[in-house]
């Protein structure tokens, strides 16, 4: 049982020693009330509006999470961006609005909570680097692979030819001759490979339709689909929100993707083979996904699709880079690649990107414009489609 | 005396390049060859005629090399023939643990040895002649000076091999 004591130093002191920013605020969005975290966090604001106290700005937020709980009474949470008194730089908030009710129901006030997030945010921002450059590396050391490879094919080419002029042997050199010609394209395949991965580096974003992504993808397979009797389909999901992507990676990953769906089904022997490309999006979560019903994997290849230069494609089709680059581009994104399939039955490979963890797009023209403003940062889903 | 003429090598590669310098540097040395461009294939010329000696990579599609060799296993006759292992995955994580379990079973006559590529026709040559008694020819050194051969072992030498090797001379 909480003593009365207690109880009174609740009504009366928590108020002031929770650390968590709240005010309360008026239908003007004058400031009315406010705890001692928010004084010392944001400093004087009697007589002050909300958006100069958190923002500097001079006019209400554009998509105010206020507003809205005023207009309906239902409680918001949103991540902001705010500029605090006592350290002038932008800091990231979580913010609840909570409405507060008079008896005859009408909503005079509300309640803003807001607690910083800063340092979480910045441990992700951090996780996400350490992933990126993780992908990276995982990358230079399968090139280094490849590398390998490539002398051994070399090397090898050069002994059938030296062996093929020692016995006389015309079929010998010729057969070692065209080792040396493979070998030596696949060094030009891995060259722009080398170049793909240096210019993905950072990714190009900006914001665009994940769709029309997966519809140029589409029109580019179309043709080599119908060659190989395969059927190609895009199952494309409404109303998903335009994104900030590297448009030419995302292409890039749904190609490889699209392209071993189609080998996929050019090794099965079944009479119709189909593969469909789906875009869709659930709780902030934007998914691609390609399925075809082809020649499916087994265990030993399951285990071994995301390593380097690995391939089961006869010589010369695949670098077995495919799904290490799609991979990495995803990773680049915050968004993670996965697979389920089964031996003669067909395969699925998900692209999946949460929302939150899509690369910040940060339009030139408007960090300018904010030089001199304190709030310098654009969120992307609030950046004009264009 | 064995000859290297009445020997018959079964080569097992995925990558048909791979195949064609090997059979080409087994049959200058005088061996009959056979290949095979993954497991399953192996197994099927196995059954038909058993070879003298196996090659075969690690990592192929279908009947990868440590199933093979599983199944080599499983029959007395066949677990008899001695086995090369040549990859480019010794150390990687494809290979890696695979040739762990392989190199740490003993029950099979072989393999002894594995051959990480890019491998040495010479070197190739001269572990199979070895592991089937025939005699060493002058073609079958490397025509390496020691310091070649040291720099060669040290570039297949893992950073974990290196530090037994140091540790096993501290302790002599």
């Amino acid at each position: 049982m909480i003593s009365e004591g207690i109880k009174h130093w609740i009504r009366t002191e928590l108020f002031d020693q929770v650390p968590v920013s709240i005010c309360v605020i008026d239908r003007d969005y004058d400031i009315v009330e406010a705890n001692r975290c928010f004084s010392e966090t944001f400093g004087a604001w009697h007589n002050h509006k909300c958006y100069a106290v958190y923002k500097n700005l001079t006019h209400h937020c554009e998509r105010c999470a206020a507003a809205e709980t005023f207009a309906d009474g239902e409680t918001r949470m949103r991540e902001e961006l705010g500029v605090s008194e006592s350290e002038g730089k932008p800091t990231h908030y979580l913010v609840r609005t909570v409405p507060l009710a008079g008896e005859d129901g009408a909503i005079r006030y509300i309640i803003e909570m807001s607690a910083d997030i800063s340092e979480m945010k910045r441990l992700e921002q951090e996780k996400l680097t350490a992933e990126r450059l993780a992908a990276v590396g995982q990358t230079v050391a399968g090139l280094a692979h490849g590398i390998k490879n490539v002398i051994m094919g070399l090397e090898g080419g050069m002994y059938v030819v030296g062996s093929g002029i020692r016995r006389n042997n015309g079929e010998k050199i010729r057969q070692g001759w065209r080792v040396l010609e493979e070998n030596i394209s696949r060094i030009s395949a891995f060259a722009k490979e080398f170049l793909d991965f240096a210019r993905g580096r950072t990714p190009q974003v900006s914001v665009v339709d994940p769709n029309r992504i997966a519809q140029g993808v589409i029109e580019l397979f179309r043709e080599a689909a119908a060659q190989s009797g395969v059927r190609l389909r895009a199952d494309l999901g409404e109303n998903i929100a335009h994104a900030p992507l590297d448009q030419e990676g995302i292409h890039t990953c749904l190609a490889n993707l699209i392209s071993n769906a189609i080998d996929a089904c050019e090794m099965s022997r079944k009479k119709h083979r189909c593969v469909v490309l789906t875009t869709r999006e659930r709780d902030g979560l934007l998914v691609y996904e390609v399925v075809d019903d082809g020649c499916g994997m087994e265990y030993d290849v399951k285990q071994k699709v995301f390593t380097n230069f690995f391939s089961t494609k006869e010589s010369g089709k695949g670098t077995g880079l495919g799904l290490l680059t799609t991979r990495k581009i995803v990773q680049e994104h915050g968004g993670k690649v996965s697979f389920e399939s089964a031996k003669d039955e067909g395969s699925v490979f998900r692209l999946e990107f949460p929302r939150s963890r899509l690369p910040e797009f940060i339009s030139e023209n408007r960090a300018e414009d904010n030089n001199g403003d304190r709030f310098v940062h654009v969120r992307a889903d609030q950046e004009d489609n264009r | 005396m064995t000859r290297a003429e009445d020997m018959t090598v079964l080569v097992v590669d995925d990558e048909p390049n791979v195949r064609l310098f090997l059979q080409t540097a087994l049959e200058d040395a005088g061996f009959d060859v056979v290949t095979a461009a993954d497991g399953d294939e192996a197994l099927e010329i196995i059954r038909s005629g058993k070879p003298d000696f196996i090659s075969t990579d690690l990592v192929m599609p279908n009947r990868s090399g440590p199933r093979l060799l599983y199944e080599l296993k499983r029959n007395q006759e066949l677990s008899r023939i001695p086995v090369l292992i040549v990859t480019a995955h010794a150390e990687t994580d494809m290979g890696k643990s695979d040739l762990e379990d392989i190199m740490a079973d003993s029950v099979m006559s072989g393999p002894g040895v594995y051959l990480e590529k890019p491998v040495r026709p010479a070197a190739y040559v001269r572990h199979i002649k070895e592991a089937l008694g025939i005699e060493l020819t002058d073609e079958d050194s490397d025509r390496m000076s020691l310091k070649e051969q040291l720099e060669e072992h040290m570039k297949g030498a893992s950073p974990d091999a290196i530090r037994k090797a140091l540790d096993a001379l501290r302790e002599t």
